[in-house]
């Protein structure tokens, strides 16, 4: 596992689309948000306003599976591990481990930039203590298994469809449909279920951290069983 | 048992089965350690099929494999390690140098030393790409990183699937002699497929042919050059008279008629002057007559009944 690890590390670190879309995701969120009264918010209403815009920055990270899941599987560079006598479990866990970590990047980079902007200029919003920091590490640990969860989709349809346009297409449309539940007149319900509106809950404190710890992990592991399930049983070309 | 006749891949009614179509159908395999094995067959005869078995990118529906005397799940995925293969067109990290790709190769098989590289690289002759990425190299420069790929962990057994394709004919001999150098010199056992038979014809050492998902034969190439029978190659002006005389006058069916009008006649070989008597006898036109022997290429459509 440490030498698949090693290797997906490698490639990441060599990976020129990453760079390019961390500097579209923090451009793109700049443009959404210039003129807009968020610059002036505490640290703690900036990060229950920019979860609320995450929508866009979610589409790159799609688009970033699409390139690193879909292209992996298309150009067949996956299959080294298998070829060098790895399991086909540890090669897809390796390769899981890295995505998650650079899409939650993708997903949370522009939000830490201006939560720590906002906080430098007009404060925290809150007295900050023990039991606040409590929270805030509670939120955080939420946000990056829901973060997870979110990613777990273009793996998912990696997998299953083992090219770049559906690896970034289905995602962008499961992901729309997310949204049109959570504006559904079931909103109450989709939305302490569906990752996307749990992200807004637990940002916005409506939810309990905990909650969204429990719910990320759940679903990120429940789509990465799968992933793994449908992985093992594939014929590869 | 002896280094050279050592067993190191062996397929046991070894089937495949997508949906309607058996790719493969109950074949049965031995590969011996030392020889290059070329693997010949049409499209669709079911080259790339085996080949993503052994490698483990395919489970068979029915039968039984072992490489290097192991077999099971397990043992099969850890003894992949020992080999390296190339499967259809090389798998490559596009936006990444030649160096880079066999970097990454080279931390994921573990090996220590960075110098294997270069070696590497300088052997199947790109040790001066630079930082060039691949997503530039052309379709020849790519199918030589894609061996290099291959060859980095010094495998045992080497698979390459069509390794020649979108080589130039200089690159195609300096592959050749790639092949014969690392067969004689490291002893590595060698499966390639082909469609130019003529060139596997010069590195081969065993055949393997293949057609509908079946094995027709596996033979030595002294069995092959045994087999290639020859014949006398009738040119007349009129082919379909010439077969009816061959069996009315000289007795024989042993005889094939070619695309181009030649038949081909694999009795009466010491007695060329008996068979240009009897088509002269029958009125026909006998425009060549000469003793030829069969190529690789026209052993094998021989073999499967075509062209």
């Amino acid at each position: 596992m440490g030498k698949l690890l090693h290797t997906e590390w490698y490639k990441f670190v060599h990976d020129k689309n990453f760079g390019a879309l961390s500097i579209a995701v923090v451009l793109f969120n700049m443009i959404m948000l210039s003129g807009t009264s968020v610059w002036d918010l505490s640290g703690q209403s900036a990060l229950t306003e920019c979860m609320k815009k995450e929508i866009a920055t979610v589409l790159l990270a799609c688009i970033y599976g699409g390139i690193s899941l879909g292209g992996d599987f298309a150009d067949r560079t996956l299959y080294h591990g298998l070829m060098t006598g790895r399991s086909r479990s540890s090669v897809l866990i390796a390769k899981t481990i890295v995505f998650t970590a650079a899409a939650n990047f993708l997903l949370f980079c522009f939000p830490f930039l201006l939560i720590l902007f906002c906080s430098l200029k007009n404060g925290w919003g809150t007295a900050i203590s023990a039991e606040h920091l409590l929270h805030g590490f509670g939120v955080v640990w939420s946000l990056l298994l829901l973060g997870c969860a979110i990613n777990a989709l273009p793996l998912l349809s990696a997998v299953c469809f083992r090219d770049i346009g559906r690896t970034t297409g289905i995602p962008i449309v499961l992901y729309f449909i997310m949204i049109l539940l959570l504006n559904s007149p079931h909103t109450a319900i989709w939305s302490k279920i569906l990752p996307a509106g749990l992200l807004i809950l637990t940002a916005d404190g409506t939810i309990s951290p905990a909650y969204g710890i429990l719910a990320g992990a759940l679903w990120f592991a429940w789509l990465t069983a799968i992933s793994i399930f449908t992985f093992r049983r594939a014929e590869l070309r | 048992m002896n280094g050279m006749e050592e067993v190191i891949f062996e397929a046991r009614n070894l089937t495949k089965k997508y949906r309607n179509n058996l790719a493969l159908d109950h074949i049965n395999l031995s590969l011996r350690r030392g020889e290059v094995y070329g693997f010949i067959g049409e499209n669709g005869a079911g080259k790339t099929t085996a080949i993503r078995l052994i490698t483990g990118l395919s489970f068979p529906t029915e039968g039984s494999m072992a490489l290097f005397g192991k077999s099971g799940t397990k043992e099969l995925q850890r003894q992949r390690a020992r080999i390296g293969c190339m499967v259809e067109t090389p798998a490559l990290y596009k936006n990444m140098t030649a160096v880079q790709n066999l970097e990454a190769q080279r931390i994921q098989r573990g090996i220590p030393n960075r110098d294997c590289i270069g070696k590497t690289l300088k052997l199947v002759g790109l040790s001066d790409t630079g930082k060039k990425a691949v997503r530039h190299f052309s379709l020849g420069m790519r199918q030589r990183l894609g061996i290099a790929m291959a060859l980095l962990n010094d495998p045992e057994f080497l698979i390459l699937d069509e390794p020649i394709n979108g080589l130039d004919p200089s690159g195609i001999v300096e592959i050749r002699d790639l092949i014969r150098q690392l067969n004689q010199e490291r002893g590595i056992t060698f499966l390639v497929s082909s469609h130019i038979l003529n060139e596997l014809y010069q590195t081969a050492t065993c055949y393997i042919l293949l057609h509908k998902g079946r094995v027709l034969e596996e033979l030595t190439q002294r069995e092959l050059d045994e087999k290639c029978r020859r014949h006398i190659a009738i040119k007349t002006n009129d082919a379909a008279q010439t077969t009816i005389t061959l069996e009315n006058n000289l007795l024989t069916t042993n005889f094939q008629v070619m695309p181009d009008g030649t038949v081909r006649l694999y009795d009466h070989l010491d007695n060329m002057e008996e068979v240009a008597q009897a088509l002269s006898r029958a009125g026909l036109l006998v425009t060549g007559l000469s003793l030829a022997g069969d190529s690789l290429e026209d052993y094998f459509f021989h073999k499967i009944g075509g062209r």
